[in-house]
């Protein structure tokens, strides 16, 4: 997809909340919106016919045909018509040269399911044909009167709200109803108008919760599906998922009784089919089905209280970075686009902090699969409304005021080494010598990337704790040079001697100047044993 | 002697095997037992066997006997079958859901429905058949009652062939009847001729002349009238 003008959908304008919970997924080549009360779908593939309103509508499925004489046909495949009986959308095809439904002839049913009333919708009573795409309440299919014995066929009813949606098997799942917060609803296989539950077939609607029997179930906050055959369930506390069809023997299973999910959004899934979610105690992996693995324990056993996020007022969004092989976890704050985020490097299992401008607070994030490679990444929709992506030619970060593909924000990047023991009885002191900063980019130019010049700040302690709280408040370095860049250079360019004692010690290396970026390939610390600790 | 008598329904069989009612009926053939014959003829069908009948089609009427059993053997069933399949779905970690509630309506539409679309079935040729069973043994009944009364016909008829044989006045009053009718021109009416004093109708006679040639005369002079 090439670069374009994003344009909105008639009618969708001031038709959904975005300072409420919104989540839209995929099906049948419409997007299903679900925004609390606020249930659309945005069609892109039927035609529109409006008319007066019908005594009966037609089926999903039936067939009408106009005849437009000199042997011209329109058809149109029935898949959804509204509440008042007054659009029909469906998928139009044609024959004999007709190009599209008019309103100057009659429209005649096959009444293959349901008797449509008045058949033929006479021409008089056609308004309007509308090509797609459409904009339109989300509502299950109006009553129908059925040809075959008369009677008349219901399609049930959505719940009055809900804030998570997903496709599973071709079902429409609906969950985070405030008034059920436990409960799950599926609509029909392959027909996400239909909800009447209980229907004794394959295809059925279901809709229940995730406990053991007799029990009301927990709370519901992240509907997740891995292909056609797992749903993944994350409560509040627990985690369960559902292998299979619920009404052709499918099963509902507990993942982790004793871990929860943060929200909707904090989940992801790696190229290996492993799932990441933010959960009770941090970052959690697991396979589908599996044991999940809090994988933050060790780098980072606070997460969850060092960040004290409250779902009510936070929102955390995880997304798989294919480019860069890692997962991208961004903790913002509703408000006022706060931001704590971390990247997970899935080759160095490590994590990797990051701040952003509070206007670039990650609200939602997706990976765009586009074609053109120019436009293949990560993108993240920010606070300030816009979608960034991560651009690596950039040396600064893009605030609001800039163009797009433009970056006048400082990027302030560091890496800390340590506590190191200076001496190898740990009641002695150790004494730094020298220090060599080999930076990456070889010589000036060439053809790798040069770095840019690197602050080196040293931090020493008569215990590994203190010189940690010095290195995390970054004051009062014993030592601190600039390294001039890049790679290695003759002189005080890369090296030097400097003089820093102490049982331990702790070694940053930065860059806080806008349009710079560092890159280093080796950092060489010699030092000597000292005498006892003063 | 031996009278003919009959209600207003009645028809002698006399001339031959036409009847003219095809409703049974009883009729006194004669005072003194004949050949074949009984004083008293009812038609067919014996109360106890149409008793029974009637017992057994009143039987898969609609609100008869037949299919009582069928109802309690499907409540129980379904109550069987939810628990089972209640059971099943609390295995697979579904009990929480609508499912559970479909089990009722599942069982009525693969086993309640079916199991009485077949007692109605079943209850329908049966009396399908019982009724032409009925249909059958009263046409039975009625063509046996008429191949009765034809042969009672016969038998008379044969018993009476040799007093209907004499329906001429015998040898010895023939020629009296001649002489007198063609002395006097009439017609041996003393010796029951025509212009005699007997009734062509039914009636007295003198003796030598039998009273039922008389009736089939006047008979056939009706049917020729």
């Amino acid at each position: 997809m090439a670069v374009g003008t994003m344009k909105a959908l008639a009618g969708s304008i001031g038709d959904i909340n975005t300072t409420d919970a919104l989540s839209m997924f995929e099906a049948l080549q419409k997007v299903f919106i679900v925004n609390g009360s606020n249930l659309k779908v945005a069609d892109f593939v039927n035609t529109k016919i409006t008319v007066t309103a019908l005594t009966s509508p037609p089926a999903h499925g039936d067939i009408l045909t106009q005849d437009q004489t000199g042997g011209k046909y329109a058809y149109m495949v029935v898949d959804f018509v509204n509440t008042a009986k007054t659009l029909i959308y469906g998928y139009a095809y044609y024959a004999g040269g007709a190009t599209a439904f008019t309103t100057t002839h009659d429209i005649t049913s096959n009444n293959a399911t349901a008797t449509m009333d008045p058949n033929p919708k006479i021409a008089a009573q056609i308004t309007t044909v509308t090509a797609k795409p459409h904009w339109y309440d989300w509502t299950t299919y109006p009553d129908v009167i059925l040809t075959a014995d008369g009677s008349t066929k219901t399609y049930g009813s959505l719940p009055n709200k809900a804030y998570l949606g997903c496709l599973y098997r071709g079902r429409p799942v609906l969950s985070g109803d405030p008034e059920h917060p436990y409960q799950w609803y599926m609509g029909r296989q392959l027909f996400p108008f239909d909800f009447a539950y209980m229907a004794n077939d394959a295809g059925s609607p279901v809709a229940g919760g995730n406990a053991d029997a007799g029990e009301i179930g927990d709370i519901v906050r992240a509907l997740i599906p891995y292909k056609d055959d797992y749903l993944v369930f994350g409560c509040a506390t627990t985690m369960w998922y559902m292998a299979g069809d619920p009404a052709e023997g499918g099963s509902i299973n507990e993942l982790d009784l004793t871990v929860g999910i943060f929200g909707g959004t904090s989940w992801c899934f790696d190229g290996y089919g492993n799932l990441y979610f933010f959960g009770t105690n941090g970052l959690y992996k697991t396979t589908i089905p599996g044991n999940p693995e809090c994988i933050s324990a060790i780098r980072l056993p606070k997460l969850v209280a060092d960040e004290s996020v409250d779902p009510s007022t936070y929102r955390i969004t995880m997304a798989y970075d294919r480019i860069r092989n890692g997962i991208e976890i961004c903790i913002t704050k509703l408000a006022d686009g706060t931001n704590s985020n971390y990247f997970y490097d899935l080759q160095t299992e490590g994590f990797f902090p990051e701040t952003w401008a509070d206007e670039c607070g990650v609200y939602s994030s997706i990976f765009y699969g586009a074609n053109d490679p120019d436009y293949r990444d990560l993108l993240v929709g920010c606070k300030d409304g816009y979608i960034r992506k991560f651009n690596e030619a950039l040396k600064s970060d893009n605030d609001s005021a800039d163009d797009a593909g433009i970056g006048t924000i400082a990027i302030d990047s560091k890496i800390g080494y340590g506590p190191i023991q200076m001496n190898e009885n740990p009641g002695k002191e150790g004494k730094l010598t020298s220090i060599e900063l080999v930076t990456a980019g070889g010589g000036i130019d060439g053809s790798e990337s040069d770095s840019d010049d690197v602050t080196c700040k040293i931090f020493v302690g008569t215990s590994a704790e203190e010189v940690l709280e010095k290195l995390v408040a970054g004051t009062t370095p014993q030592f601190s040079r600039v390294f001039t860049a890049p790679g290695r250079g003759r002189g005080n360019r890369s090296m030097c001697k400097c003089k820093a004692k102490g049982a331990y010690i702790a070694i940053e290396l930065s860059n806080n100047t806008a349009a710079q970026s560092w890159a280093v390939e080796q950092l060489l610390v010699n030092g000597i044993p000292a005498g006892r600790i003063k | 002697m031996a009278y003919l008598t009959g209600g207003a329904a009645s028809r002698t069989p006399l001339l031959g095997p036409e009847f003219r009612s095809v409703q049974p009926f009883t009729r006194t053939i004669s005072t003194k037992s004949g050949r074949g014959g009984s004083p008293v003829q009812t038609i067919g069908v014996d109360p106890a066997a149409m008793s029974a009948l009637q017992r057994a089609i009143a039987y898969y009427k609609e609100g008869g006997g037949y299919g009582k059993g069928v109802e309690a053997a499907l409540r129980r069933a379904e109550t069987k079958a939810v628990a089972s399949g209640t059971q099943g779905l609390v295995s697979a970690g579904l009990a929480g859901t609508t499912m559970i509630g479909g089990l009722g309506k599942k069982f009525q539409e693969e086993v309640g429905m079916p199991a009485r679309a077949r007692v109605e079935e079943t209850r329908a040729q049966a009396l399908a058949n019982l009724e032409t069973l009925k249909a059958q043994i009263i046409q039975g009944a009625t063509e046996a009652d008429r191949q009765r009364a034809f042969q009672r016909w016969q038998i008379e008829s044969q018993r009476l062939r040799p007093s209907m044989m004499s329906v001429s006045p015998r040898p010895s009053l023939t020629k009296a009847a001649l002489s007198e009718r063609d002395t006097s021109g009439g017609s041996g009416a003393s010796f029951g001729g025509a212009g005699s004093s007997y009734s062509d109708e039914l009636g007295s006679y003198k003796s030598g002349f039998s009273p039922i040639a008389a009736a089939a005369q006047a008979e056939k002079r009706r049917r020729l009238a």
